[in-house]
């Protein structure tokens, strides 16, 4: 179980674990406890010195005083049409296009899809890949997860089933919302 | 479950034992790094970003990085991975945990990246873009954050690192505390906070080692026999690079592209090209954190469908729709010509009023 959590098995061998986990609970409640446990010590092992209220009201404070007073203003300076010369500057600067997405199978495989599957619903999954896609790894803030983001759409356009859904996590919906 | 006052106790002493374990330099080597290094208070947080971000490509490592992310309402999920990477761009992450994801691994060099999938026996192969998309723009930083070096510095990992403090200067929910390897500059730990000061997600290595030596496949892309290799393609051509003029035009001439968006500011405009209906990329950065808008001209009257998500109000009494996937959070609304999606590592709050700065109207969230 220890060294199928730390991906020491081979392929074939942990594809076995994994369909035996998928229909036995004793042994997936054992693996969800090995699991907690190893995160917990993992945990543990660094430092987590959680700063207080007051370290942040300071922090706030002091950044507060840094800021220009016109940066606290709405920044936006309209319609496309009366920014073209803003624009300019900036689109030259910055990069060149990307963009996406769309699968050309070489050696297999999937239907080539589109990046916005329906006009009256939103694909979310093209439009976080057009995002992921953006982010340059160099990046600190977005980085870290953008990975573990970038392997869960890897593994929905894999096939793999219910990838997206465990993962959802909501802000907390007010009484009586209606979910989609 | 947020980090409670007895684990943060528990752990002060467990970091002792785990820094003495760790260490992946000879004794002397550490102590003269300690000694000969700058004091926090004459190092820059400007500066110690600006080397952690180069320290990522030029150092080889390996070792283990756990990244827990919690909910708003408390709840966590810890991501498990043994990295490695030899400089500057050969880079291998092995999840083992949790379940769900243990066994997938993405690895990248210069011109690719693959990602393998276990459970399918699927190896996706994305070509990398040949242009860094989205390389910092630390003037924009400067401009839009404080930057802080706390006076002492911290273990991590066994290591001596600087601890830096980034705080917006606009917003009150986006922080970010880190911890910079005084003698390599590489990031070991990072924070960022919800507006409550609570922990929104810890990403940090438990153990890194400088001097690795790696077996030949270790960063091979064939290491996977047996497995089906699909290809994604990137089109990164000069016909998807849009022009402003070209901008104004597209979306039957509706598009709406300001130049900055509160404290963001404009970075490109392309269009998905394998979009049904075309659609448009607005790409912002605030010098820290991607903010991308995506616009869609509204072809039916019903209200765009988001899967997943719950209502959220906009100003002037109108809704949208607002989801969140991992760290990243979603806001759709419709306006009466196009449909509107904003996305990024932000939090809600900050979508909406980053939304509320667009230059349209949103309508109700149901027919109009």
């Amino acid at each position: 179980m220890s060294a199928f959590l730390d991906g020491k098995l081979d392929g074939d061998s942990m594809r076995q674990v994994d369909r035996h986990v998928a229909s036995c609970s004793v042994c997936r409640m054992e693996l969800e406890k090995l699991e907690q446990t190893k995160a917990l010590l993992a945990g543990l092992r660094s430092t987590p010195s959680v700063p207080s209220d007051a370290f942040w009201a300071d922090t706030y404070r002091a950044a507060r005083l840094q800021a220009p007073q016109s940066s606290r203003q709405p920044a936006w300076t309209g319609f496309v049409r009366r920014t073209g010369l803003i624009v300019g500057t900036a689109g030259a600067a910055a990069i060149v296009a990307l963009a996406l997405f769309s699968n050309e199978p070489i050696t297999n495989t999937t239907p080539t899809r589109s990046a916005v599957a329906t006009v009256d619903q939103i694909d979310l999954t093209s439009l976080m890949s057009a995002h992921a896609n953006y982010i340059s790894g160099k990046k600190l803030a977005d980085g870290s997860n953008n990975r573990i983001i970038r392997s869960d759409l890897a593994a929905q356009t894999s096939g793999e089933p219910n990838v997206v859904p465990t993962d959802l996590i909501l802000a907390e919906p007010p009484p009586n919302a209606s979910i989609d | 479950m947020r980090p409670s006052i007895s684990i943060i106790a528990a752990s002060a002493a467990l970091s002792l034992l785990a820094s003495a374990a760790q260490v992946s330099e000879p004794a002397h080597a550490a102590s003269r790094n300690r000694d000969s290094a700058p004091k926090a208070q004459d190092v820059s947080g400007i500066d110690l970003y600006r080397k952690s971000l180069a320290a990522a490509e030029a150092h080889s490592y390996a070792g283990h990085q756990y990244i827990t992310t919690w909910t708003e309402d408390g709840h966590s999920t810890t991501v498990v991975t043994a990295v490695a990477h030899r400089a500057r761009y050969e880079f291998l992450q092995r999840f083992t945990a949790p379940k769900s994801r243990a066994g997938r691994v993405i690895l990248e060099n210069a011109s690719n990246q693959w990602t393998y999938v276990p459970r399918t026996n699927v190896v996706i192969q994305t070509a990398r873009p040949p242009q860094r998309p989205d390389e910092p723009d630390f003037g924009l930083l400067k401009q839009n954050y404080a930057l802080n070096v706390a006076p002492k510095r911290e273990k991590i990992a066994g290591r001596d690192s600087y601890v830096v403090t980034i705080a917006s200067k606009h917003r009150k929910d986006k922080a970010l505390r880190y911890w910079v390897d005084v003698s390599t500059g590489l990031a070991l730990r990072s924070e960022r906070y919800h507006a409550d000061g609570d922990l929104a997600s810890v990403s940090y290595f438990s153990d890194i080692n400088f001097h690795p030596a790696f077996a030949a496949s270790t960063f091979s892309p064939t290491q996977w026999p047996g497995a089906r290799v699909q290809q994604m393609m990137y089109k990164s051509t000069a016909a998807s690079s849009m022009t402003p003029s070209e901008t104004a035009r597209s979306l039957g001439g509706h598009a709406v592209a300001p130049a900055n968006m509160r404290e963001f500011k404009l970075k490109s405009v392309t269009r998905l090209p394998a979009a049904k209906q075309e659609t448009l990329h607005l790409h912002y950065s605030d010098g820290l954190t991607s903010l991308s808008v995506f616009e869609t001209l509204k072809a039916h009257r019903k209200a765009t469908r988001m899967p997943g998500s719950r209502p959220i109000a906009l100003p002037g009494g109108n809704t949208g729709r607002i989801a969140a996937r991992g760290n990243y959070c979603i806001l759709n609304f419709d306006t009466p010509r196009n449909t509107i999606t904003l996305l990024g590592d932000l939090s809600p709050e900050t979508l909406v009023d980053l939304a509320s700065s667009l230059p349209v109207a949103a309508t109700s969230g149901r027919r109009y």
